[in-house]
């Protein structure tokens, strides 16, 4: 059983009013308030309760009414306390308000921290993972070109023993072949030696036919110009002049034509056949040209 | 003595693969006595030379070497599976032949008998200059002149496709085109009224059909020759040889009538004529089967200079040069005792 509390009365203002600066008053257009103490309103809360209670219970007694002064304070009390309960509920709630707020804000402000801290880490991180590694790659170059110098060494090595066997297999073929080249040099030179004397040989024997050759178509043509044939004017070789054609001589062409070989056709029967009668093509050629000939060796000798 | 009756005077036709000599008979008629212009090596020895005697084979020998002459010679070739010597190519006789002239000589001389009067004028066919060859025409006149006048004529030439105008185209004035196809050569002259306007020759005839048929083949010329000689239809090929035959042929033709038109139109010289004029084709290459319906076939296709009414074979090809140098030889004689 809870015990009896005295109605606060401070308590129950404090708690019942609101609190307002001067500064606010004024803006509101209070520019004076009346004050009451609280030993004042103490009293005139009593004297209320005291004048309702005598005059609205006249037939109580003063032992009644103590008891129902008594009833009503605790009954006051209850409710005041039930009061300030639920009053205390509601600051608690817009206190867990206002703390969720906080804390919101505050988490948010956390994640914030948190991020930008993650972000500064991750940077560091990165710087610090970027020096490392740079540090690494500076030293894996070094370690690489290191190893290309070795193989690179190596290699060179290698190659030059590969190319001094090379060498010297090269050089002893190339003897070889020098050997064999000297060789069929010598035997080309030999081979050439017998060649230009077999062309030369022949170049001679060529030569002499040719001006043989040319000796008698000088001759021919000396003796055409002499003997008063062909045609053309001038005097001597001028004959001639101007004749491209290669006309044998009437000494050559004496040579071709006399002399008679052994033969037996002349003993032989030439067979022969009729080709009827062309006296019409005769007699209209004579009466075309009036009994001149059809031959071109007229019409040139004319020319 | 000479019979009057008879028209003097001989013609001949110098052809790479042939030769053919022509007078008129005192019948009238014209006498045609033809030889194949080839020869042949032979071993040289009297019992070779008895059996040709006795065998009709006509020989003749030069130095140590025998020869086998005419169209013996050129069947002794196809017996033996050999070529023929040649006395000439591509129409002419070439200087590098020259040993080769006394041999012509006497083959000219079997074909052509003795002059039956003194100084009978005898007219050789020549080919109308080269357009693709360099052989020398004056060289190879130099050279008949002399021959023939050994012989006791009176020499003279004309030019092979004017030989084809005299023979062919007396009904038409002597104006046209005459286009003897030898062994060597495609010879070709523009006459007008019996005058040769534009003449001239290629080198390149029926010796290319054989070589090229040869070399696909892998025969000989001769044998080529003979295959073609046989007769070969140039528009119904009936075997693997005549088809390469007929192949030759049309690039053959192809390639003459085409130089022929480019020849007339850079002519300076053609004569306009007023009508169409006919062409006449001769010579022993022009005697393939169809050989005139491939030539029209090639004509159609080509713009040719000349307005043409006519394309045909000359009445007796393998002669028409023969006789036409013929004609002019009698002209001559005739102006001469005139």
């Amino acid at each position: 059983m809870t015990e009896q509390q005295p109605f606060d009365v401070r308590r129950a203002i404090e708690q019942s009013s609101s609190k307002s600066t001067l500064q606010e008053l004024a803006k509101k257009g209070i520019h004076r308030v009346k004050v009451l103490d609280e030993s004042m309103i103490n009293k005139l809360i009593g004297d209320a309760v005291e004048r309702i209670i005598s005059t609205k219970t006249n037939l109580l007694s003063s032992d009644d009414r103590q008891k129902l002064i008594e009833a009503s304070r605790k009954e006051l009390d209850r409710l005041m306390k039930e009061h300030q309960t639920t009053k205390d509920k509601a600051e608690l709630a817009e206190q867990s308000q206002a703390t969720l707020a906080a804390s919101v804000e505050n988490l948010q402000n956390q994640l914030k921290t948190a991020q930008r801290l993650a972000e500064d880490t991750a940077k560091q991180r990165y710087e610090d993972g970027k020096n490392v590694m740079r540090a690494e790659v500076d030293d894996m170059k070094k370690k690489m070109s290191s190893m290309e110098a070795d193989i690179e060494k190596r290699v060179r090595r290698e190659v030059d023993l590969e190319y001094q066997a090379k060498m010297a297999n090269e050089r002893i073929v190339i003897e070889q072949m020098k050997t064999e080249a000297a060789k069929k040099q010598a035997e080309m030179i030999e081979e050439m030696r017998k060649s230009d004397e077999e062309l030369f040989k022949r170049m001679s024997e060529l030569f002499t036919k040719v001006m043989d050759g040319v000796n008698k178509k000088l001759g021919d043509l000396r003796n055409r110009s002499f003997a008063g044939g062909g045609g053309g004017g001038g005097g001597g070789m001028g004959k001639m002049e101007g004749d491209v054609d290669f006309r044998p001589s009437q000494a050559t062409l004496d040579s071709l034509v006399q002399g008679e070989l052994e033969s037996n056709v002349k003993a032989m029967q030439v067979e022969s056949k009729s080709g009827g009668k062309m006296s019409n093509a005769l007699e209209r050629l004579k009466a075309m040209r009036g009994g001149g000939g059809g031959g071109e060796k007229k019409d040139e000798e004319k020319k | 003595m000479a019979d009057s009756k008879i028209a003097y005077g001989k013609g001949l036709d110098v052809g790479t693969c042939n030769l053919v000599a022509a007078e008129q008979n005192d019948k009238g008629e014209v006498e045609l006595r033809p030889k194949r212009n080839v020869f042949i090596d032979v071993p040289i020895d009297a019992y070779t030379k008895n059996m040709l005697t006795r065998l009709n084979v006509p020989y003749v020998v030069q130095g140590k070497k025998m020869y086998v002459l005419g169209d013996h010679a050129f069947e002794l070739a196809n017996v033996l599976n050999k070529n023929t010597r040649r006395p000439m190519a591509d129409g002419l006789i070439s200087p590098k032949e020259q040993d080769a002239l006394p041999v012509m000589k006497l083959l000219i001389g079997s074909i052509l008998g003795q002059p039956r009067v003194p100084n009978e004028v005898c007219f050789y066919s020549v080919p109308g200059d080269p357009i693709d060859s360099d052989l020398s025409v004056a060289y190879h006149r130099d050279l008949f002149d002399a021959v023939l006048r050994s012989l006791g004529y009176k020499p003279s030439h004309i030019i092979e496709g004017h030989a084809v105008t005299f023979a062919e185209l007396g009904e038409e004035d002597f104006t046209g085109i005459g286009i003897s196809c030898g062994g060597g050569m495609f010879n070709i002259c523009v006459a007008y009224k019996s005058m040769p306007a534009l003449y001239f020759s290629t080198a390149r005839s029926g010796d290319w059909v054989d070589k090229n048929v040869a070399n696909v083949l892998g025969i000989k010329p001769a044998k080529a020759a003979l295959i073609k000689e046989k007769g070969v239809d140039l528009i119904k090929p009936k075997n693997r040889e005549e088809d390469a035959i007929a192949i030759y042929y049309r690039n053959l033709i192809q390639y003459n009538i085409t130089n022929i038109a480019e020849r007339f139109k850079s002519a300076e010289n053609m004569p306009s004529f007023n009508e169409p004029i006919s062409i006449v084709f001769s010579g022993g290459t022009s005697m393939a089967g169809n050989f005139i319906e491939l030539v029209k076939d090639v004509f159609k296709k080509l713009d040719f200079p000349i307005p043409v009414k006519d394309i045909r074979m000359a009445k007796d090809p393998f002669n028409a040069t023969a006789k036409g140098s013929l004609v002019a030889a009698q002209l001559e004689m005739s102006s001469q005792t005139a």
